[in-house]
């Protein structure tokens, strides 16, 4: 008797969803009866790969925001906190500071292999276009990252090397200036490239991606050569 | 969204689920794997900035390495920007300015050489700085 109330709860709960959102339907159609050409590529999962990537920079990214402190006399003593105080914050800061080599190398690979088999060619022009941003704003947001612990790496990102010679940044000129003549960066700075590595940039990857995998939805992947 | 049924027979097609599912949850499960042994492999290179860095810790990533080359080799900040830009826009021009219509690249001798000569530039640009 318990049982088939249970089952009863469960199946009214099921039908009121189904009744406004037809999931079985939607699911049936994208994922259990969805079909696909056969001989599909290992090689094809990269990108799919490098979303994951971006995903778990996401999510360790969330993390450290919550202890991160922005400011040129604080950031690298936020990080020490973060990676000696906080439990497992030295694993989701080191998590974070390793997977860009992975998310960039599959981006790489992603695009390597789309360049040989040229499957740039119509209808997906648009989607190398937006790939190709991907991989430049992946390069740009990597970039901002490394200036942002104020580490020695930091250091290398917007400074000349024995003052030699002084080093252009590719995305805030400002910057290096700030470092020139052993000056510090300045707070303004800081908080415009911790900006730009948390809402600026991930927003407008965010917003190329769901670009991306709508045109190869619309267009299907492409044919194995 | 396209129906890959139309045009092909039941032997040219296979489920998504789970086959395909498979495929990318497999490499996932590899790609964190991954990700973790680098954690604890990876050499501690978390120093605090002084002004003086020459050990490979305070080498930059890999992967902004050319970047970096670059900017050493073209000191006006204006050309270095004009390089870079240039470069972009090729990049993202690509399927525009490849008119031809075979898709293999190893069949398009130009283009072919074009894209080994570019990968070769970032290459040893990369290798210029990582060896200094």
């Amino acid at each position: 008797m318990n049982e088939a109330y249970k089952k009863e709860k469960k199946r009214v709960v099921r039908d009121w969803f189904e009744e406004r959102y037809r999931l079985r339907e939607m699911i049936e159609r994208n994922v259990t009866k969805k079909l696909i050409p056969k001989g599909l590529s290992w090689f094809g999962c990269m990108g799919g790969l490098a979303f994951v990537a971006f995903m778990l920079q996401v999510g360790t990214g969330i993390f450290l925001i919550f202890h991160y402190i922005p400011a040129v006399s604080e950031a690298f003593a936020s990080v020490q906190f973060i990676r000696h105080a906080v439990p497992y914050g030295w694993l989701l800061q080191k998590v974070h500071a390793v997977t860009p080599h992975f998310m960039v190398s599959l981006v790489f690979a992603h695009m390597l292999r789309v360049l040989f088999q040229g499957i740039y060619k119509k209808p997906r022009e648009l989607h190398w276009v937006s790939g190709a941003s991907l991989l430049i704003l992946t390069l740009t947001i990597a970039y901002t990252g490394t200036l942002l612990p104020a580490s020695s790496v930091s250091y290398w990102g917007v400074s000349a090397v024995g003052s030699e010679v002084a080093m252009p940044t590719m995305v805030t000129d400002h910057s290096a200036g700030a470092y020139e003549g052993g000056e510090t960066i300045s707070n303004q700075t800081f908080v415009l490239i911790y900006a730009l590595h948390i809402v600026g940039i991930p927003i407008m990857m965010t917003l190329f991606m769901g670009f991306h995998f709508l045109m190869i939805r619309r267009t299907g992947i492409s044919e194995p050569l | 969204m396209v129906d890959y049924r139309k045009g092909r027979g039941k032997d040219e097609l296979e489920p998504f689920f789970p086959n395909e599912i498979l495929r990318h949850t497999l490499l996932t499960f590899f790609l964190i794997s991954a990700v973790l042994v680098a954690v604890i492999t990876f050499p501690e290179s978390f120093q605090k900035a002084t002004g003086e860095f020459s050990t490979f810790q305070t080498r930059p990533p890999w992967y902004l390495l050319p970047f970096y080359q670059l900017s050493f080799l073209v000191k006006s900040r204006g050309c270095y920007s004009t390089v870079l830009a240039v470069f972009a826009l090729f990049f993202l021009a690509i399927p525009f300015l490849d008119r031809n219509p075979k898709r293999r690249l190893w069949k398009k001798p130009v283009f072919l050489s074009l894209v080994i000569l570019s990968l070769s530039l970032v290459i040893i640009l990369g290798l210029m700085r990582y060896l200094k």
